[in-house]
């Protein structure tokens, strides 16, 4: 369970999360929608604690990410893997360093186990065979697929996705779609995905969440969110022009 | 006069103080930063056999690929100084007897390590802080801490300790071709034969001369490497930002090898 308390978030003058409320219930899978810059990536950073909060919490499994030290976050991120927007790749190591980085340094397993288990991996993510090229020779929805091996190698609890079906083929979003939904019943992995592909939301989700002006705006099943009749989710999740949400202003609203 | 005088003021104090200000506590904030960071790299000093293999990385790229630099700047360097030390003595009635001394003291004390230093701050120190700069704007060391990895562990302390043991060795080689290039100039400009050369070398020269040329040597891999981790680190932006890091960590370190100069200087000669 990841609680998420009163969470305010500020980078100079500009508010970004401004007491964000929500529960990440264990073993689901909770996506989190919400216009660009809205702050969802903001807020998978403070779950990972990669970002403090200015105020407020995030609870892990009891415990407050707040009053950890370095050692004891490092702890708490071995149950986590975060696939990034970009990949997030390594430049200087290929794609079998790049997976096998966590287990060559968290783990006592032999070579020949990693190796095994990076061809597992990359099987899995319908990418056999890449082991040797490294980051520059693979294409967007290649680093993707890669970084989402290698956050799924140490095993982790929690997976997080940043936006992992942005600039995949269709075919393709809907093998990550399946792949999130397979860890999700078959490994109870609890999964947070931020996104913008509504297909992907209604697809995967127990839950979703929207971020709006850097609180949560809704919080419901996929059902409640076909359903709701908050015209400013109604409005994004039709991505209609006209209605309560407008264009970005000056003050970056 | 008053109003005017008040004008001064709020001038003053909007374009001068206000800004000056501002860049004097960025200057002691990054100082105060960076002494932190050098405190964590030498904590994790203690898994560097475990990291034995970051670290011969980081010497093979600190030490190894620097050679042919270090070879051509220390030949010309020793070949100019024997040129300019035969220049200076042509007053004094056996000039080409202090040769030997007079080069290889002014190389070992001040120009193989300050030349080379120099050299290397632009080679290693700013290609530290491009590499850990462009990690650091594409969430490469967002991905290490995911990963449970400490980046000041698997990053800084490799080329912290690469800069430590590569920079005196660097410098010793440097030394010696220096004083080679000096000899050799000595030899077919002025005519003063190797024995004679070494000779006054070894008449003169002091053990302390050498400490010097060491100690410099040490302060200067560290403070070159530190200031390139720290630079990394801090970059903020995309190419752009990489960019100005770059040049940020050439200045920087180029500015901390004249201080340290100055100060091992003052202190072994003064």
């Amino acid at each position: 369970m990841i609680e998420i308390s009163n969470l305010h978030k500020s980078f100079r003058d500009k508010h970004i999360l401004s007491g964000v409320n929500l529960d990440i219930e264990t073993g689901k899978v909770t996506t989190i929608i919400g216009r660009s810059g809205c702050g969802k990536s903001v807020l998978l950073k403070h779950i990972v604690a990669l970002l403090r909060p200015d105020r407020g919490k995030v609870v892990v499994e009891g415990e407050n990410l707040n009053d950890m030290s370095s050692s004891e976050l490092f702890e708490i991120r071995k149950k986590m893997g975060l696939v990034f927007q970009n990949g997030a790749l390594f430049d200087s190591m290929n794609v079998d360093e790049n997976v096998g980085l966590g287990l060559r340094e968290h783990t006592k397993l032999s070579e020949k186990e990693i190796s095994d288990k990076i061809t597992r991996l990359l099987d899995m993510v319908g990418l056999p065979g890449i082991e040797k090229y490294k980051p520059s020779e693979l294409s967007g929805g290649m680093k993707k697929r890669v970084s989402l091996a290698r956050a799924l190698a140490m095993e982790p609890k929690y997976v997080l996705y940043d936006e992992p079906t942005t600039g995949l083929d269709p075919i393709m979003a809907a093998i990550i779609d399946d792949l999130i939904i397979r860890l999700n019943t078959e490994l109870s992995i609890t999964s947070i995905v931020v996104t913008h592909d509504m297909h992907s939301v209604y697809e995967i989700s127990d839950r979703v969440a929207m971020l709006h002006y850097g609180v949560v705006r809704f919080c419901g099943s996929t059902d409640e969110l076909k359903n709701t009749t908050d015209p400013v989710v109604r409005q994004f999740i039709e991505g209609k022009i006209d209605g309560p949400i407008q264009p970005v202003l000056k003050d970056g609203r | 006069m008053a109003s005017f005088k008040k004008i001064i003021v709020l001038i003053a104090e909007f374009f001068f103080i206000d800004k000056f200000g501002k860049k004097v506590l960025t200057f002691f904030s990054g100082m105060g930063e960076s002494i932190i960071l050098f405190y964590f790299a030498v904590k994790n000093l203690r898994y560097v056999h475990r990291d034995r293999k970051l670290v011969l990385e980081q010497m093979v790229i600190v030490g190894f690929n620097s050679i042919p630099l270090v070879i051509v700047s220390a030949t010309f360097a020793g070949m100019v100084s024997a040129v300019q030390a035969g220049y200076q003595l042509q007053g004094f009635g056996s000039p080409n007897m202090f040769l030997g001394s007079a080069t290889a003291r002014a190389i070992t004390t001040e120009l193989a390590p300050v030349l080379t230093g120099l050299v290397l701050s632009g080679r290693f120190g700013a290609s530290i802080a491009a590499e850990i700069g462009t990690m650091k704007v594409t969430e490469q060391i967002d991905a290490l801490e995911t990963l449970a990895i400490d980046p000041i562990r698997y990053l800084a302390t490799p080329r912290l300790l690469a800069g430590i043991i590569m920079m005196p060795l660097l410098i010793v080689i440097a030394d010696f071709i220096a004083i080679g290039g000096s000899m050799f100039i000595g030899y077919i400009s002025m005519d003063v034969a190797p024995q004679a050369f070494f000779a006054s070398v070894q008449r003169f020269m002091e053990v302390r001369d050498l400490m010097a040329g060491i100690v410099k040597a040490f302060l200067f891999g560290t403070s070159t490497a530190l200031i390139g981790c720290y630079v990394g680190f801090s970059t903020e932006g995309g190419a752009e930002g990489v960019g100005q890091a770059t040049i940020r960590a050439f200045v920087l370190s180029s500015a901390a090898i004249l201080v340290n100069d100055y100060v091992v200087a003052s202190i072994f000669f003064l």
